[in-house]
């Protein structure tokens, strides 16, 4: 765990696909056994901007109670939010102030990032025009998916920008769906690697191999 | 800090920690401390007063909060000793008392405003008096937080408050012209959560508002950005709970936030705060736009000024991603924004401001930013304001699709996608045009810029839906040469969106698909067997649609030998990992295989089957949420959405199968019975719910046709499955909370008992239904009260209410299940409905307060259907039925209501004519007064309303001739004088009557009334309204008239010659 990381505190109703959207990013992969959250599960998330790498310790909270937890308690310290509603689910956008509420009694003046969920679903029932939460209370909104990576990075990268203040325009460097490297990169074969697909580049196209 | 156990500090420390076990074990540590709450508590507190780390200091207050709060489930606020209490009480006040930090101080008023509530009101802190006399103490962070207090606690003792509403506002007012602005914020915020309390009198907070609104530009002018934003918050949310609170100050109100909308001094958030404010001010009170159109004007003017802000992004950037970059709070998307919400609230006003005023001269700017912020607007206006903009789309089209030469690529897209979602918004409307259509989208389609062809093929995809087939046939060449190129990208999405535009030229032109099927099906399977990685995946399922549609364009005929191949390359891919967009696009590509090869798919059923049925039963995870203390709602687990989204998809497309293959799924009726009645309560879909009423009546359609070869078509399967599915339907229907699904569980009763009710339905049941209808009504006049709930007085011309449409559907869905059982149970069901529903009925027929016309019409088509299925048993009710139905058709207003009211006299007077007679006279008076008065004619609704009265009249001279004898040689001619009429059902059976009347009263009809008679059969003719039996009747007739028809034979058209000379034949 990184002890300079930002603390973001990821909070919505349960069963939005908070844990799902944040393990999106660690394997890139879909989870599709649901395992409630307990509490809460601290993940480190590291992206690599225009302003060098940034890591954010994700916070990502229980939205049942039934599980316990400290619920506010996790808040302290954050620097930062998300709040996550899921846009087939009136119920869970109607509950976002109430989180709101929440995060700014313990977390005042962080910035939130509001996301909605599931837009990949064909039958949304939170419409781009009924979500104007955000317009009162000054957070970004994004339409997310969890399922097709749609979005993914942009609340993130907002975030970043509030927090070096000042405008900046922050741009990320790399793509954010790749898993953390476990191991330093390895220069050499990178270059090998990029030799390689220039070679390739320059090859005549084999007939009947449409899979180029 | 020696007093406080090491281990202790070190557990809050640890839940800190950024390892999620490491915060596990402490939080179960700290869980056991709660068996010692007077030390827990008392060490936190401890901890909050004296501890010098900053973190354990905050963080012990944010742990004690829900500790102290007597309502919260970890509260131990029950569980410490008094003096414990009494203690925290002390320290909560000596701490707000103390100079501490900023955030330490607000942790402590969220600890008072969560305990103090209850105590106040149990009379166990007498905490009022302190705060009175904290907001006039010199410390001015004593000041603030007293009226933080106040505004986060007032709402929750409101019986406490309400008596002293004078008090208070004085307390306000003194807050309000504090020298702090954060005084002034603090008690600006205190104001609305008075204001919010319930039925609080807040007459004395009025005088406020100019202190309130001095007190946000002192904070601006201070450079207390933050507190003005904070103080615009409140204006938004009393323009959201309370806005007539503004109506005495509008012009005040709308100057200073005006002047934030544009001051260059402020943030930009705090100018779209203002925003926010007139936003929500016309969506609660439209009318303060409607009367000053100067107000919309202003707020338009900035809304094009930001919206034209957009970024310069380098053009092959711009190519490669596929949105634009419209999802952050910049000016540009906050206005383009602005304008769709604007236009559903004032749809006339906006429409014509800014068309009047800004998008011509826009269109013609020298800067593209503009060109494209005019595009946009038009592209959000046009869903809220369709109705105004609808007449004039020629206009509008004219003025914009020379944009298609524009030199810049992104005014360009703008283009296409204003045109996009013109079709969207349009349909029907838009397709007049399609010449223009089609030359802008042969323009954009040989655009080098992929974004722009994207945005092309998503406007041919729109625009073809329902397309007329011989208006697309001259093009369908150059079409396809278009979208060619497309299909062919580089970039995956242009190809995605030009396949789908394929498919709708295909669904179009349907078997004109021929001549093209072997080049286009060669290319799909290509991609089916070659483009397998994961990016192509959406490509491929679009690819399968596409070869559906084909499927269903070329026929059984053409498509049949190549589906076995189809299919068994299908069965033979891998299983979709479940997140696989194709799952969805190959399981309606296999439904419309079915729909293609009809009762041949039948070697397939079981195989497509399989997944559907799964689908339908399998697992879905729920989780439970707690909010708040006392309330938990249940969800579905993430794991499981896509089981939820497969459900419904399922029971839809079973929906196609069931009436494609008909008794062919006989088999699965049973097991699908048994799911579909737990499924249309399925509390956490209403998709799953609606769906599965809709499929309820095909299933029964199956059942009935694998009856049909049993005598009478009687089973006793079907018998049994009529009693459990209205018994659970009429279950079901009680306790649906969304009206939209009322509607359709009423209708599925409806149909069902349509279908089926004549033989199976018994008296019980019928009785039960009436119940069930009466119990339904009463729960939507619930809904309707609180849909129509703080509807803005002021506005003579409402934007639609889509929630009270809704109701209204509902209450429509009502009646027709109501008539349901009358037209299949007759007279039998008459004396259930008398004793069940029927006063209920009359109740709001005859209300005039609360009924809305709608449901008023909805009501009396119950009535009209008791008339018209009730035969004698019926006429013993007239007297209650008929004098109200007379009464509306004088003095109602309402179209619907004097048509339905109109018909049910007519049918009256036929169907149980003896019980009608003392009727006669009021009734013919009545629908007189319905053909003749002024505005009868306006509309289609009154027209029509108008032709029912006439058509009324005729079932009355015809069926009470002999009541009337003696008038008619006088109320005949005026009838006729009234025909033809132009509605379609009504028209046979004026047509039949007209040949009665004339029949049985010869002596009554003078050549004055022939011209119109002539007119009346020659359009007859045409239509074929005329009943076989009848024609030679009608033939007498016009050989009655001979004379005259010579005379004006020669004048009359060839369509009419032909007309009448095949009657005469």
């Amino acid at each position: 765990m990184t002890d300079n990381a930002i603390k973001l505190v990821l909070v919505g109703d349960g069963g939005v696909g908070k844990t799902t959207f944040v393990k999106r990013h660690l394997t890139g992969e879909f989870e599709t056994r649901y395992i409630p959250t307990l509490g809460v599960n601290v993940v480190t998330l590291p992206f690599f901007t225009n302003y060098g790498k940034i890591v954010y310790n994700i916070w990502d909270t229980a939205g049942q109670e039934k599980f316990g937890g400290l619920r506010d308690g996790y808040y302290i310290q954050g620097q930062c939010a998300i709040i996550m509603f899921d846009v087939t689910s009136r119920v869970s956008y109607k509950n976002v102030p109430n989180w709101h509420g929440d995060l700014v009694r313990v977390c005042e003046g962080i910035p939130i990032a509001l996301c909605g969920n599931k837009v990949d679903v064909k039958d949304r029932k939170v419409k781009p025009g009924q979500i104007t939460f955000h317009r009162k209370h000054n957070l970004s909104y994004y339409d997310v998916s969890a399922k097709s990576n749609y979005n993914f990075e942009k609340p993130f990268v907002w975030l970043i920008s509030k927090l070096l203040g000042g405008g900046k325009t922050v741009t990320l460097v790399e793509p954010p769906n790749l898993a953390p490297a476990e191991v330093p990169l390895d220069k050499e074969l990178m270059e090998s690697y990029e030799r390689e697909t220039a070679i390739a580049v320059n090859l005549p196209i084999p007939e009947n191999d449409e899979d180029l | 800090m020696d007093q406080i156990p090491q281990t202790f500090i070190d557990t809050i420390k640890a839940l800190t920690h950024n390892d999620t076990n490491v915060i596990r074990e402490a939080e179960a540590k700290f869980n056991t401390y709660k068996a010692q709450p007077d030390q827990l508590i008392g060490c936190l507190l401890f901890m909050m007063v004296n501890s010098t780390d900053l973190l354990l200091k905050e963080f012990s207050a944010v742990l004690v909060r829900p500790l102290l709060s007597p309502g919260d489930k970890n509260s131990l606020w029950e569980k410490i000793s008094v003096s414990t209490q009494e203690s925290v009480k002390v320290q909560l006040i000596e701490l707000l008392k103390a100079d501490i930090s900023k955030t330490s101080r607000s942790k402590v008023v969220n600890i008072i405003a969560s305990l103090s509530p209850t105590l106040i009101s149990a009379g166990k802190w007498d905490l009022i008096p302190f705060l009175v006399e904290a907001a006039k103490s010199p410390v001015e962070q004593l000041r603030e937080s007293a009226y933080l207090i106040v505004s986060k606690i007032v709402g929750e003792i409101a019986p406490i408050i309400k008596p002293h509403a004078v008090l208070f506002a004085d307390l306000l007012k003194f807050g309000l012209n504090d020298n702090s602005v954060l005084v002034q914020t603090a008690s600006l915020s205190a104001v609305s959560s008075f204001i919010n309390i319930q039925e609080i009198d807040t007459t004395p907070f009025k005088p406020l508002l100019p202190l309130m609104i001095t007190a946000i530009t002192r904070a601006i002018e201070m450079n207390h950005e933050k507190n003005a934003q904070e103080a615009i918050v409140v204006f938004v949310i009393i323009a959201e709970t309370k806005p007539n609170w503004f109506a005495t100050n509008v012009d005040l109100v709308f100057r200073s936030f005006y002047d934030i909308l544009i001051s260059e001094m402020v943030e930009e958030e705090t100018r779209h705060y203002a925003l926010e404010f007139f936003m929500t001010l016309a969506q609660k009170r439209p009318s303060i736009f409607k009367k000053n159109p100067a107000y919309l004007d202003s707020i338009v003017n900035v809304l094009y000024k930001w919206t034209s802000e957009v970024d310069e992004i380098p053009l092959d950037k711009w190519n490669k991603s596929t949105e634009d970059g419209d999802d952050d709070n910049t000016n540009s998307s906050t206005a383009i924004d602005a304008f769709d919400r604007l236009a559903s609230e004032l749809p006339r006003q906006l429409t014509e401001i800014t068309f009047s005023k800004y998008i011509p001269q826009l269109l013609k700017s020298q800067l593209w930013t503009e060109r494209f912020s005019a595009l946009m607007s038009i592209a959000m206006i046009c869903e809220g304001a369709k109705k105004v903009i609808s007449p004039n789309l020629q206009q509008v089209l004219q003025l914009i699709v020379p944009l298609v030469n524009d030199p810049v690529p992104r005014v360009r897209w703008c283009l296409f996608f204003c045109l996009g979602q013109m079709a969207t918004d349009f349909g029907e409307e838009l397709k007049k045009y399609y010449e223009d259509i089609f030359r802008v989208v042969g323009a954009g389609a040989g655009d080098q810029n992929p974004r722009v062809q994207g945005a092309v093929c998503l406007l041919l995809s729109t625009f073809l839906e329902d397309f007329e087939k011989k208006l697309i046939v001259p093009h369908i060449n150059g079409l396809f040469t278009l979208i060619g190129s497309m299909l062919n990208s580089q970039y995956i999405y242009v190809a995605e969106n030009a396949l789908s535009a394929f498919s709708s030229i295909v669904e179009c032109i349907d078997d004109d698909f021929k001549p093209y099927f072997d080049k286009f099906m060669a290319f799909l399977l290509d991609i089916l067997q070659h483009k397998t990685t994961k990016p192509y995946r959406t490509l491929r399922g679009r690819a399968i649609e596409a070869i559906s549609l084909i499927g269903l364009a070329v026929k059984k005929e053409v498509f049949a030998p190549h589906l076995h191949e189809i299919m068994k390359f299908i069965s033979a891919q891998p299983p979709f990992e479940s997140d696989d967009p194709q799952i969805d696009f190959f399981l309606r590509a296999c439904t419309r295989f079915c729909q293609c090869l009809e009762k041949d798919f039948k070697p397939y059923v079981d195989y497509c089957m399989k997944p559907i049925l799964n689908a339908i039963k399998a697992d879905v995870e729920i989780v439970t949420t707690a909010y708040g203390d006392d309330y938990a709602e249940d969800s579905v687990a993430d794991s499981s959405t896509i089981a939820v989204e497969n459900k419904s998809l399922a029971l839809s497309l079973l929906v196609i199968y069931t009436s494609v293959l008909g008794e062919e799924l006989f088999a699965y009726v049973e097991p699908l019975t048994k799911e579909l009645l737990s499924l249309i309560d399925y509390q956490f879909n209403e998709d799953i719910r609606a769906n599965a009423v809709e499929l309820i009546p095909y299933l029964f359609k199956v059942a009935e046709a694998h009856a049909k070869s049993s005598p009478n078509g009687v089973t006793e399967f079907n018998q049994k499955l009529f009693e459990i599915v209205i018994a659970k339907l009429s279950e079901s229907v009680i306790a649906e909370t969304l009206p939209e699904i009322i509607s359709e569980k009423l209708k599925a009763i409806g149909e069902i008992v349509e279908m089926v009710g004549s033989k199976y339905m018994q008296p019980a049941q019928i009785n039960g239904v009436f119940i069930t209808i009466g119990k339904v009504l009463e729960v939507l006049d619930e809904y309707r009260n609180e849909a129509g709930y703080d509807e803005d007085e002021d506005d003579d011309d409402p934007s639609g209410n889509y929630e009270m449409q809704f109701i209204e559907d509902a209450y429509n869905s009502a009646a027709i299940a109501v008539g349901d059982v009358l037209i299949s149970t007759k007279q039998n069901s008459v004396k259930h409905l008398q004793q069940t529903l029927l006063p209920d009925i009359l109740e709001r027929i005859n209300d005039t307060d609360i009924t809305s016309e709608s449901v008023r019409s909805s009501m009396i088509c119950i009535i009209d259907d008791l008339i018209e299925h009730g035969g004698n048993e019926a006429g013993q009710l007239y007297t209650h039925i008929i004098p109200p139905l007379i009464k509306l058709c004088f003095e109602s207003k309402d179209a619907p209501v004097k048509h339905a009211a109109a018909f049910g006299l007519g049918a009256a007077a036929q169907y149980a004519t003896q019980f009608f007679v003392p009727f006669i006279f009021d009734s013919l008076k009545a629908m007189h007064t319905c053909v003749y008065s002024p505005q009868q004619k306006a509309t289609d609704e009154q027209r029509s309303a108008s032709d029912n009265a006439i058509s009324g009249i005729g079932r009355i001279l015809a069926y009470c001739s002999q009541p009337l004898a003696p008038h008619m040689a006088t109320v005949v001619p005026t009838w006729i004088a009234c025909l033809p009429i132009e509605d379609d059902s009504e028209s046979p059976i004026v047509v039949e009557n007209l040949i009665t009347v004339i029949k049985t009263n010869p002596s009554a009809i003078t050549p004055n009334e022939y011209p119109n008679i002539l007119k009346v059969f020659i359009i007859a003719q045409q239509k074929s309204y005329i009943n076989a039996d009848k024609v030679q009747d009608a033939k007498n007739i016009i050989i009655s008239m001979k004379p005259y028809v010579d005379s004006v034979y020669a004048q009359l058209s060839g369509d009419d010659k032909k007309a009448l000379e095949l009657l005469c034949k």
